[in-house]
């Protein structure tokens, strides 16, 4: 099993952006909040669309402060090196892209560059072994899924 | 109704599915990194064609499959391939570095057994009762029973509750975005028509488990790692005399495992230590575990399997799943036309009872296929990352698409694994954001709809034997988390 936690001192990590994401993100929802739910009343009251997503979003912005302030007195992850993080990016922003154009191109083609980015991130360079691999695969599953499932893929 | 079920069973596919789930099970579980829930989210597509029966029985065979799986890396590797094995890598790796690794497996194996058939037939015992109670609960009651749910997850699945809590309210905002339960208004749309659905639970699964595991192993991948060895394994048998020495154990870990497996959110690591603590507290010999005990092995795969039929009683009976990987189990269930819950014995009662009996007789080829492969699937631990993680990848973008037919569902397993991958990182645990997911909506449409009987009067909640008494349940797990709180000695401050 991977260890997920390294000490790296107490400048701010990986813990502290996802707290601050978190809390960022908690109060947008609350900022938006009244423009993103409409309410028609007919003069009742008690709770309605409105009350649980603010008690919802109000209780994580709290838990996402105290997790910032209580980060700030230990040890964070650090965020990583770069090129770890490109890795991990790259199969990701391989996975918008393929999304983007699989509706012209076809669920083959998006997971081919899917798959073969993936196995380049992975460090494969033995390019017609790898990418043989991954035309397979990514074969195997599309007519695999659309003739013996019959899923309607793009 | 047994009977009928029994011959439900009866048909060539069932066997079909039980014998390709525990091997396929086997075989994921095997592959550290790669676990119950991902395997059972991805092979969600391939039930589509199935009926109820076969499809279900496919899935909980993966489940059971890959607890034993994980112990095969854990036992040789010193690597679980699953979390709750690592209570099995302690002992059991001990004994593989003096060539016993063949017989740590052997017991394993047998122990998973044992648990699998304990759990079942408390499951078979408890479910429906349970489910017929739950008959007569209104909205009050089923949202006291989900808000104890969700803090038992905060105070006792593990790690720290702050961060539990965190994931507990990223899960239920994330199931607000949608129609209102209620009102049917639009919520955190912006005005987007595949957003009126919501984030759908498979996707976000698929996204959870699956692409944030591709993205974490692409971070910490080091191309110059040295292949993992697999230490030499002596011919080893295990006798029906040696498992029945360590009868107590087995039955005190299944007791465990079963009854924790129970408590949402717990899942099957917390049991599987308790265990294992509770086997070396009790054993004369204390001092032999850590170096190779039997009992040390025997102790957590028993409790870790019986966590299956525990975590499945309040997911069938009550539609609050017990772990990660029931909550998969329930989406099936779902997408099947099987919705747990009260109504589910009442509706489909032939078919859950078919269910059961499987996996109580699912335990024959588990043995019989686990005898067979740990040689063979030890093999698959070598299978190289840059070849397994872009079919786990094109996997996950064709599982979450094959919910709905709709890309909208494979961007949003995108986003769940990016989430995931951050989440992971920073040490927040996922368990709990899956289960403020599932239960979220469902409480807040518990909660208002109580209120609106009530008139807005809230000693709706006080006005039940049943309510009142998860109240003090609350209450007391509230005391409880406090008072170990205090007891435990201060972290000394970072250097």
């Amino acid at each position: 099993m991977q260890a997920e936690r390294r000490t790296g001192g107490r400048r701010p990590g990986i813990g502290t952006l996802t707290s601050t994401l978190l809390l960022v993100g908690a109060l947008a929802g609350l900022g938006l909040l009244h423009g993103q739910v409409k309410v028609f009343t007919l003069g009742e009251q008690g709770l309605d669309a409105r009350s649980f997503p603010r008690w919802a979003l109000g209780a994580l912005a709290i838990a996402a402060a105290l997790r910032l302030v209580a980060g700030l007195r230990r040890a964070d992850t650090p965020i990583g090196p770069p090129w770890a993080l490109a890795r991990a990016g790259a199969i990701a922003v391989a996975m918008a892209v393929a999304l983007a154009l699989m509706p012209r191109l076809g669920f083959f083609a998006g997971a081919l560059v899917t798959g073969a980015t993936t196995s380049l991130a992975f460090g494969e360079r033995r390019w017609l072994l790898d990418l043989g691999i991954v035309v397979v695969l990514s074969a195997v599953v599309t007519f695999g899924a659309r003739w013996l499932l019959g899923i309607p893929l793009p | 109704m047994l009977w009928h079920a029994f011959q439900a069973l009866l048909d060539i596919w069932v066997l079909v599915a039980a014998i390709s789930g525990i091997v396929l099970g086997i075989v994921i579980g095997a592959i550290p990194g790669l676990g119950p829930t991902m395997a059972i989210a991805l092979l969600i597509p391939v039930t589509f064609t199935m009926t109820p029966v076969p499809a279900m029985i496919l899935l909980l065979g993966v489940y059971q499959g890959a607890i034993f799986g994980g112990s095969i890396s854990a036992v040789l590797l010193n690597v679980p391939g699953t979390p709750s094995s690592a209570a099995t890598a302690i002992d059991g790796n001990a004994m593989a570095r003096k060539g016993n690794g063949g017989r740590a497996l052997r017991i394993a194996l047998f122990s998973s057994v044992f648990g699998n058939v304990f759990s079942c037939l408390v499951l078979m015992a408890l479910a429906e009762p349970l489910a017929r109670i739950a008959l007569d609960f209104g909205p009050a009651e089923m949202s006291v029973i989900m808000l104890f749910a969700l803090l038992v997850i905060v105070l006792f699945g593990g790690g720290s509750r702050l961060e539990a809590l965190i994931m507990v309210l990223v899960g239920i905002c994330a199931g607000i975005v949608g129609l209102d339960p209620i009102s049917g208004t639009p919520r955190f749309t912006f005005g987007s028509f595949p957003m009126e659905s919501g984030f759908r639970l498979i996707p976000v699964l698929v996204g959870l488990f699956a692409m944030s595991e591709v993205l974490i192993q692409a971070f910490d991948h080091h191309p110059d790692a040295a292949a993992r060895k697999i230490p030499p394994m002596k011919t080893s048998r295990v006798t029906l005399a040696e498992m029945w020495r360590m009868r107590t154990t087995l039955l005190l870990s299944s007791v465990i495992g079963t009854f924790v497996g129970i408590l949402p959110g717990i899942g099957s690591t917390v049991p599987a230590f308790m265990s294992y603590n509770l086997a070396r507290a009790r054993s004369g010999t204390p001092e032999a575990f850590g170096k190779g005990a039997d009992e040390g092995v025997a102790a957590p795969e028993a409790a870790n399997n019986a966590v299956t039929g525990g975590a499945l009683v309040p997911t069938l009976a009550l539609g609050i799943p017990g772990d990660a990987v029931t909550a998969v189990v329930l989406g099936a269930l779902m997408l099947q036309g099987l919705a747990p819950g009260p109504f589910l014995f009442r509706d489909h009662g032939v078919e859950v009872y078919a269910i059961f009996e499987a996996l109580l007789i699912s335990s024959i080829p588990t043995l019989l296929f686990g005898l067979l492969m740990f040689r063979v699937a030890v093999n698959v631990i070598r299978i190289r990352p840059g070849h397994l993680f872009p079919a786990i990848a094109v996997l996950a973008i064709l599982g979450a698409f094959s919910v709905d037919n709709s890309l909208f569902d494979v961007i949003v397993m995108l986003g769940a694994g990016i989430l995931g991958f951050l989440f992971r990182r920073s040490g927040f645990p996922l368990p709990p954001l899956l289960i403020g997911l599932i239960l979220g909506r469902p409480f807040e449409q518990s909660l208002r709809q109580a209120l609106l009987t009530s008139g807005g009067d809230p000693r709706i909640f006080v006005s039940s034997g049943i309510a009142d008494g998860f109240l003090v349940l609350i209450g007391l797990c509230l005391l409880i988390s406090v008072f170990f709180h205090l007891r435990k000695p201060k972290e000394a401050p970072d250097a």
